[in-house]
């Protein structure tokens, strides 16, 4: 029965340290989506055919791990169905974060865009009873480089 | 560049849309509360209709499922059992145990602070609590108190809770650990309810004044059986204990004694002079 202070304890610590890095997180992403604004990053297949372009592939990636106190609310959330919300941020922190990170890499290519963006999510599998723990999301793109650029 | 590409653009997304709103600390009290109340509420069902399933299992049917005790005692260590079964004899008859029901008491030479009745009609009485008790009437209130557990079924009643909770909780919660009769086998000591230990308690209470006339030595046990929990009660906090606190075991004894107008202040019957002998303090 001891063990239910411990992880109470645990979960009051690791919802204060975890809810900090979140809001940290949310906004240094929000600061450097409006300056990486300029660089349009679409799914669009078949680039733009205006002029000569570099074609090359940029990527970023990124592995966030959810704290404890969101996994054990995920665990409720499991067993009760429903949204679970826990996670919902997790993703979404990793999707853009992965997408900056990918155009922050095709601004230094001097990109003038990027197409044909995809992305890759793995769940990395921790801990007892292969609860997730942290998720991996890549995101890849072609990035358009104009050649007049260059010279 | 961009006046050549101006269907090319990523508006800013608006902040939370791909998240919840919900505060998460509200979200979690309220799944914990509920899962708590579900797990208690299974539980508790669990628990009582596995008690009663298995409280119809007759007497005979759970000697076969115990064992035979390998008995292995020094010639005093027999005394000592000999003595013991005495007592049981007086109990026994006190509270009209049928015959199908006989009760085995064992002796065990070692230190441990306990006493306790298991499956089959076994008691348990370890040296370690023997020693502290100083006259006969304690030692008749304690093995009376165990052999009502026997009386109302208690082990077997208690192992089918224990089945039924842990069966019902490995298949709600997903979990595989069902392992009630492992290694340790039906030798130890099974967790029983505070409503069981009370009312072992006033058939314990009863069986006494029948044999003695009088209540003396009730309360005595319930004072030594408090002053063994000192150390557990450091590590365990008042709540978490589900047997009764020696307190509110008294308490109930002591009302008991009063409504009935009990003497507690009848003559105790010395203990035979060569129990020490008997105990054989190996240190």
């Amino acid at each position: 029965m001891y063990e239910l202070f411990f992880i109470f304890i645990l979960l009051i610590i690791s919802y204060f340290i975890g809810t900090h890095r979140e809001k940290k997180h949310y906004k240094s992403l929000i600061s450097r989506e409006k300056v990486l604004n300029s660089l349009p990053a679409i799914s669009v297949k078949t680039p733009p055919k205006d002029k000569a372009y570099n074609q090359q592939l940029v990527i970023g990636n990124v592995t966030i791990s959810v704290d404890y106190f969101k996994r054990f609310l995920a665990t409720l959330h499991n067993f009760f169905g429903g949204r679970v919300t826990s996670y919902e941020t997790l993703l979404d922190r990793a999707r853009r974060e992965a997408l900056l990170r990918m155009k922050e890499a095709a601004s230094l290519e001097k990109a003038s865009l990027v197409v044909n963006v995809k992305y890759e999510t793995v769940a990395i599998y921790t801990g007892r009873r292969r609860a997730i723990g942290s998720v991996e999301i890549l995101a890849y793109g072609t990035a358009m480089i104009p050649l007049d650029n260059e010279a | 560049m961009t006046d050549k590409q101006p269907f090319y653009s990523n508006p800013l997304i608006p902040e939370g849309i791909n998240t919840s709103k919900a505060h998460p600390v509200k979200t979690f009290f309220k799944l914990l509360v509920s899962f708590i109340l579900i797990v208690a509420l299974t539980a508790w069902v669990l628990g009582k209709s596995g008690g009663y399933l298995f409280s119809l299992i007759p007497f005979e049917r759970e000697i076969e499922l115990a064992e035979l005790y390998p008995e292995d005692l020094e010639p005093e260590e027999s005394k000592m059992q000999a003595y013991l079964e005495k007592l049981v004899g007086k109990i026994e008859q006190a509270m009209d145990i049928p015959n199908n029901m006989p009760i085995h008491v064992h002796y065990v030479n070692d230190s441990t602070q306990n006493a306790f009745a298991t499956l089959g009609g076994h008691l348990f009485i370890h040296r370690g609590l023997l020693n502290k008790l100083s006259n006969e009437n304690t030692i008749t209130m304690l093995l009376a108190h165990e052999v009502a557990h026997v009386k109302h079924r208690d082990p077997i009643r208690s192992l089918g809770q224990e089945l039924a909770i842990s069966t019902g909780m490995a298949l709600l919660l997903g979990q595989s650990d069902i392992k009630l009769l492992g290694e340790a086998g039906l030798y130890t000591s099974l967790k029983f309810s505070r409503e069981m230990e009370l009312s072992c308690d006033k058939e314990a209470v009863n069986a006494l004044v029948k044999i003695y006339g009088h209540a003396n030595g009730a309360s005595e046990l319930f004072n030594i059986l408090s002053t063994l929990g000192d150390d557990e009660l450091i590590t365990k906090p008042d709540f978490f204990v589900t047997h009764p606190q020696e307190e509110s075991r008294l308490g109930q004894i002591s009302r008991l004694i009063t409504q009935k107008n009990w003497s507690e202040t009848g003559n105790t019957q010395a203990l035979p002079k060569a129990f020490r002998t008997w105990m054989m303090i190996k240190e």
